[in-house]
């Protein structure tokens, strides 16, 4: 093929080629490629020809070393040290290969033609994190550290065992010590009854309580609401139970209700223990039992007591009830001579005499509450009756000793009750006094230190 | 049975006050009985009082006993026995909305009754008893004694009203803050107001001390009546 192109080839080509020939007889650019139509090699030695001297001058110079100046590195400290820049890594490129053999155009059948859309134009994510932040081993333990801390607030911890006698709640038994033996000294002791006796001077609220209790006649019944729980009764038992056997030593009748279902039951136990006579029941007393509703049952009893009532606590029928007792000539609320509200709660009092004061006529409203509650009921009395919500106030086993007192009939209030109770609030005052000296003198020592 | 009873509630008593050492097992039985206990004869009392007698009864009537067919009553009944039967809905998920109806009638109507009652009960009526003359000659009171009363009961309620005044004028660059005539008065109503909480606190410990004294009486009868049986258990 050569000797073919040779003898064909015009006589000045000829001679391009000797003199671009090696000596070792090879052309410079090594072996020709295969040649395709119309295509002709470089002539050899191309690249080894002198190059002229203004082309060789234009080689970029070597730069000058820079002499007198030497810069020892610096240590950078950790955190200017976290913030160098890390290095980019290049994208990787996919070299291009030789063997693409393009297949359009006019470059059709020619390898190693640039594609039209070339790799390194194309859309790439960098695969390094170029946000990485470098830390340090003393800054991973501390935060690890910071972690722990955040995270013990959260979790409940057990607490710590202690040993049986180490874990006791010693100033509870210790008030809990005090108060026993106070309770204990007068029923021990014959000496310790009757040491303290309960205020000769009455209040005038008390006093009008029972000039209201003691100026019923026998022809008015009085309705007795007992809105209070067993709980309660180791207070309100001697107050009611004052009241009703007055009412008893009078011959009133006596009705009892109550708005929660376990007054009711209270209530029942209380009259039988003052009416002890079985045949009592239905003559001197009865039980109407649970009235529901809250204020709406009471609104409602303004109206009228039968509809409300079908059957009494005791589960007698209404027939019975409303028409073989003391009851069948007293259907209205206008009917009774006084109402008594035996409550633990102000709320219940208040509830009581915001809706009968749609009764009318309202009869005297007396209450008999908790010595807790008597604040909050106070503002409803007032000693002229055309103004009183409530005509009387009686509280706690104070009232009820005072009550029993001035009816001239022993009781429960008046008798052990009041001895233990005066014992009891004895020790309570010592303890009251002695606490606030030992803390008031050991904050004031505190302080002092600080 | 009253011996039994009274043995029982020494026992309880005791259990009760076993909290002391802490919480233990007799301890958990009393509460537990006492919680189970009060909410079943709440129960039974509601169903033996109001439910059946008042509901029930009158249904039953008109088909046992039609001669004694009561209209009035007989309506109610039935109103209410649909309304119950509605109100149980509200434990299904789907059949909430009408049983909300129900709930709504009960609460409005408890509400408006409430309300009705705080409104002509105890607002105007206390309104009416602030308005009391300074000096009195009526009661047994003398005049200095009048006028003292009248004097605390007008500072009083002013005082304790003005203490609840929350109002603040807003100033550029300081805080906001109550106006001073209100700031110079507050503290007198904080004086009453402590005042009524120290009775209140006074009256709840001696009440407290009464029914803890109740108690220990039990204790004491129940252990009496233990003594007293106590042939009967091989003592002598």
């Amino acid at each position: 093929m050569e000797a073919a192109a040779g003898a064909e080839q015009p006589e000045w080509l000829r001679e391009l080629g000797a003199a671009a020939t090696l000596p070792g007889g090879e052309a410079p650019g090594g072996p020709a490629a295969p040649l395709g139509a119309g295509e002709a090699t470089l002539p050899a030695g191309t690249e080894a020809a002198k190059l002229p001297g203004w082309l060789s001058n234009l080689a970029p110079a070597k730069p000058a070393p820079v002499a007198g100046v030497h810069l020892a590195p610096v240590a950078l400290p950790s955190w200017l040290e976290a913030m160098r820049p890390v290095e980019v890594q290049r994208p990787t490129i996919t070299p291009e290969v030789d063997d693409y053999e393009e297949t359009v155009g006019v470059l059709a059948g020619l390898h190693g033609v640039l594609r039209p859309q070339p790799a390194v134009t194309q859309p790439g994510k960098s695969a390094t994190q170029v946000h990485k932040l470098a830390i340090s081993d003393a800054q991973a333990k501390q935060a690890d550290l910071l972690v722990r801390t955040l995270a013990e607030g959260t979790q409940a911890h057990p607490a710590a065992k202690r040993s049986f006698w180490m874990a006791l709640p010693l100033a509870r038994l210790a008030v809990f010590a005090v108060l026993f033996v106070a309770f204990v000294t007068p029923l021990i002791f014959p000496e310790a009854k009757g040491f303290y006796t309960p205020a000769p001077r009455w209040n005038q609220a008390a006093q009008d309580a029972y000039n209201v209790v003691n100026d019923l006649s026998p022809a008015e019944p009085v309705l007795v609401a007992f809105d209070y729980d067993p709980a309660q009764a180791g207070e309100l038992d001697p107050l009611a139970q004052a009241i009703i056997s007055n009412l008893q030593r009078h011959s009133v009748p006596v009705v009892g209700i109550s708005t929660s279902p376990v007054g009711a039951a209270t209530g029942e136990a209380l009259l039988s223990r003052v009416f002890t006579d079985t045949a009592a029941y239905g003559s001197q007393y009865v039980n109407l039992g649970y009235l529901p509703g809250g204020p709406v049952g009471m609104l409602e009893l303004t109206s009228g007591l039968k509809p409300l009532f079908a059957a009494d606590y005791r589960g007698n029928d209404t027939k019975w009830v409303w028409d073989t007792t003391f009851l069948s000539r007293t259907q209205q609320l206008s009917s009774f001579g006084a109402i008594v509200l035996v409550s633990a709660t102000p709320d219940t009092v208040r509830a009581w005499v915001e809706q009968l004061q749609y009764a009318s006529p309202r009869p005297a409203i007396v209450a008999a509450v908790s010595a807790g509650a008597e604040p909050l009921v106070r503002p409803y009395y007032d000693p002229e009756p055309a103004k009183a919500q409530i005509r009387g106030l009686v509280s706690g086993i104070l009232g009820a000793a005072q009550y029993e007192r001035q009816s001239g009939a022993a009781g429960v209030a008046s008798g052990e009750m009041w001895d233990v109770l005066g014992w009891g609030l004895v020790a309570i005052i010592v303890m009251l006094i002695v606490g606030t000296l030992f803390y008031g003198v050991t904050g004031l020592l505190s302080r002092q230190k600080r | 049975m009253n011996n039994l009873g009274a043995v029982l509630a020494a026992l309880l008593t005791l259990f009760i006050l076993s909290y002391l050492i802490g919480d233990n097992p007799f301890y958990r039985l009393a509460a537990s009985l006492f919680v189970g206990l009060t909410a079943g004869y709440a129960v039974v009392v509601a169903l033996s009082n109001v439910i059946w007698p008042q509901m029930i009864t009158p249904l039953l009537t008109v088909l046992k006993a039609p001669e004694n067919f009561d209209v009035s009553r007989t309506v109610l009944a039935v109103i209410a026995f649909i309304l119950s039967i509605v109100l149980i809905f509200k434990l299904f998920a789907s059949t909430t909305r009408p049983a909300s109806c129900v709930t709504a009638l009960m609460v409005g109507v408890g509400v408006a009754v409430a309300v009705g009652g705080t409104l002509a009960g105890t607002l105007i009526p206390q309104v009416q008893a602030a308005f009391i003359p300074l000096w009195s000659t009526k009661g047994t009171a003398s005049f200095l004694e009048s006028l003292a009363e009248g004097f605390f009961m007008v500072v009083g309620t002013v005082a304790t009203l003005w203490f609840f005044y929350y109002g603040g004028r807003a100033r550029p660059g300081l805080p906001t803050e109550r106006p001073g005539w209100v700031k110079a008065l507050a503290p007198v109503g904080e004086v009453f107001l402590g005042t009524t909480f120290g009775v209140m606190y006074a009256g709840a410990i001696v009440a407290s001390l009464a029914v803890f004294a109740q108690s220990w009486l039990n204790v004491l009868n129940g252990l009496q009546v233990l003594w007293n049986l106590r042939s009967f258990i091989g003592l002598p």
